[in-house]
């Protein structure tokens, strides 16, 4: 407003621009930053929000995770769970082998131990199961499987090591492959469905797992098609696996996700 | 000072916003694709005595042929409902049913039927729809296939092709010192309910369909040499078309059912003519040295498919109409066939040879994949259904000919039942009623 009543003074001018530049840079600034701060989320939202698509590749990953929490945890938390030594000793014998060699080197004893795999072998329980996951071509179906059961296993024993020692980002997407390996499994489509269709349903879990509810929230204009979709939501029914998530991270991801089909497999 | 605060909080505020909002998606880009389980309970009668027909018996062996649907068994059954509050999901879901066809047969005066139906989504528990079809109950038949039609086009996304017919010859070989005896005979799509068209002591061959399934034309030798005729069903009046020298097969409509291609030799070899039906005008479309046989149209009318032995070797090539451009489409062995295309112009049912055997495969022109569908040895003559699903072909099954169909993804296969002699030369009709 003096800018206006007073033009007379020459030296009035560059103060007006100064006043005004400070507050233009801070919103420059800010706009900029802003821009940056939508730009590097929506970069990492996607990240996180997409399951990646070589589907064994995820599950052989869970696999050697949910070993791998025993040895890495040692450190930190109390004796009472690495004790029982049958345990820990056959699953990181072969599995730790390759990925956590570097990182488990406050222990020297199980790092040694790693390396002999053939001795932990003979050990009855749980080595043969834990060797299969390392030949490189099993069929989609039995690694699922495998996965699945070994997962089932391995969280149950070892339940609070694992989850102390997962980040909450591995745990997130062992169980979005999971429960995408369970609704392929289900998922019968019609003669009526093409490569490229898109149907995007919202499903609603309660924390045992169960399914209570499943919407179209972007239809693929073939009904027989969403309902295909729909029904192998249903059939599946539950994901009862879920029930040893953390509850925080289940209400976090899982307690309302969205599912995409989207299939890439038929002849056309 | 106050700006960089204000700056930092809006940040938080923003990055919180954005993480809220973000929600895990995952992609399922694979399937295993299943039969659909589908129970269908027998249908109650509601008059005295029993129905004239098991109209859900014909209906659940038409879900059952297609591929995509398997039955519940009426033994598993726990109920027998016939209306919907006598529907209970619980027990159909213990089947691991995901749909349940209930209904109701009723008859109408004049020696009519009515059938009344309801599809259940057992797993979402509810309807998924209900209609109802009438017609003479001689025909009750034919009802049920339309109801299988409905059904199967809500579930699959693809119309049925259930009520529909199919044409063929069979023969019976007339033993010592006797000539055989040929049948042209049109039957239901399951083959039930044979009615024969034409009889004759000389060979009849090549049956095919108008684009309006009323008239039919084929060859026949009645006149002691091959002439093409067209005959209408609902009339049963019959015209000769050709009495040229020399071959007169392979008639094929065009879509809008007013040219006919052939295979006409007189004027040397085999060459494909096709003629105006109005005018009887005839144009040879390849006047070729070679053979040059067994016409197809594209369902746009716009070009045809034949086979031709110009490379040495019979193939399949392309006549543009428009363009009069003639293009070689297969390539993949030595034999390839008598093509007939699909309802979508994309796929080309053929025969084809592999390693000495004679079988159907069906030509993706869009891919150019040809995928093998039977496995026997002698398969001819495929002919299409008119939703593109299933292929009806020509087979040996110990020393007789019999009909048999196989779905397009090669997944579904099953046997005509025929009741004597050899069958051969189907043809499927189209639809029998517009859309």
């Amino acid at each position: 407003m003096s800018t206006s009543s007073a033009p007379s003074s020459i030296y009035a001018k560059p103060v007006v621009p100064r006043i005004v530049l400070r507050p233009a840079l801070a919103s420059v600034l800010l706009h900029g930053l802003l821009l940056f701060a939508l730009t590097a989320n929506w970069a990492d939202s996607t990240r996180d929000v997409i399951v990646v698509k070589p589907l064994p590749k995820v599950i052989n990953a869970r696999l050697v995770d949910a070993s791998e929490f025993k040895p890495k945890p040692k450190p930190v938390p109390p004796a009472p769970k690495p004790k029982p030594k049958p345990k820990p000793e056959p699953k990181a014998a072969p599995v730790a082998k390759p990925k956590p060699a570097p990182k488990p080197a406050p222990k020297p004893v199980v790092a040694a131990k790693p390396k002999p795999a053939p001795a932990a072998k003979p050990k009855p329980v749980p080595a043969p199961a834990k060797a299969e996951p390392e030949p490189p071509r099993v069929t989609q179906q039995e690694l699922a499987a495998l996965a699945r059961a070994d997962l089932a296993r391995a969280v149950a024993e070892e339940q609070s090591a694992a989850q102390a020692a997962a980040t909450s980002a591995e745990m997130a997407a062992s169980y979005a492959a999971l429960i995408q390996q369970t609704v392929i499994n289900y998922w019968s489509r019609p003669p009526s469905a093409r490569n490229g269709m898109e149907a995007l349903l919202s499903i609603q879990l309660i924390p045992t797992g169960e399914v209570v509810s499943v919407t179209i929230v972007k239809s693929s204009g073939n009904t027989a098609f969403d309902r295909s979709a729909v029904n192998a939501v249903e059939k599946a029914g539950s994901f009862p696996e879920l029930q040893n998530l953390p509850p925080r991270e289940f209400e976090k991801t899982f307690r309302r996700f969205s599912l995409l089909f989207r299939p890439e497999d038929l002849r056309y | 000072m106050k700006n960089p605060a204000i700056v930092l909080l809006n940040l938080v505020l923003l990055c919180a916003a954005i993480a809220a909002r973000a929600e895990l998606t995952i992609e399922i880009t694979q399937g295993s694709d299943n039969p659909t389980a589908i129970a269908v309970v027998p249908f109650a009668w509601q008059a005295a005595g029993t129905a004239p027909e098991d109209v859900a018996l014909v209906i659940e062996s038409d879900l059952t042929r297609s591929g995509q649907f398997t039955p519940v068994a009426r033994t598993d059954m726990l109920g027998l409902p016939s209306t919907q509050e006598e529907v209970f999901y619980r027990d159909w879901r213990a089947l691991e049913t995901e749909y349940l066809l209930i209904g109701k047969t009723s008859p109408t005066p004049n020696n009519g039927m009515r059938v009344d139906y309801e599809l259940f989504d057992v797993l979402r528990q509810t309807r998924v729809f209900s209609g109802y079809e009438s017609g003479p109950a001689s025909d009750a038949r034919m009802l049920a296939h339309r109801v299988s039609d409905q059904i199967y086009e809500h579930l699959t996304g693809v119309r049925g092709a259930f009520a529909t017919r199919l044409l063929y010859v069979s023969v019976t070989r007339g033993g010592a010192g006797n000539k055989d005896y040929y049948r042209l005979t049109m039957s239901d799509s399951d083959g039930a309910r044979p009615i024969v068209l034409l009889e004759s002591r000389e060979p009849l061959l090549a049956p095919a369909w108008a684009p309006d399934a009323v008239q039919i034309a084929y060859v026949s030798f009645e006149t002691g040499r091959p002439a093409i005729f067209r005959q209408d069903l609902a009339t049963g009046k019959r015209e000769q078309l050709t009495n040229f020298q020399g071959l007169n097969s392979s008639p094929a409509w065009s879509p809008d059912g007013r040219t006919m291609a052939m295979v006409l030799s007189k004027d040397g070899n085999p060459d494909i003519y096709l003629m105006d039906l109005a005018t009887r005008q005839l144009t040879n479309i390849t006047n070729n040295y070679a053979i040059e046989t067994e016409p197809a149209w594209m369902p746009d009318g716009k070009a045809l498919l034949f086979t031709s032995d110009r490379g040495g070797k019979p193939q399949i090539y392309r006549y543009d109409l428009a363009s009069k451009a003639t293009k070689r489409i297969t390539f993949e062995g030595n034999y390839n066939a008598r093509a007939r295309v699909a309802q979508d112009g994309r796929n080309v049912v053929l025969v084809h040879q592999q390693e000495g055997n004679f079988q159907i495969a069906v030509l993706d022109l869009v891919t150019n994949r040809m995928v093998t569908l039977t496995s026997t040895a002698l398969d001819e003559s495929p002919s299409i259904a008119p939703n593109g699903s299933m292929v009806l072909y020509a087979t040996k099954f110990g020393d007789r000919g019999i009909l048999a169909a196989v779905s397009v993804d090669g997944g579904a296969k099953f046997r005509l039942p025929s009741r004597e002699g050899d069958v051969r030369e189907p043809a499927w009709s189209p639809f029998l009623t517009a859309k």
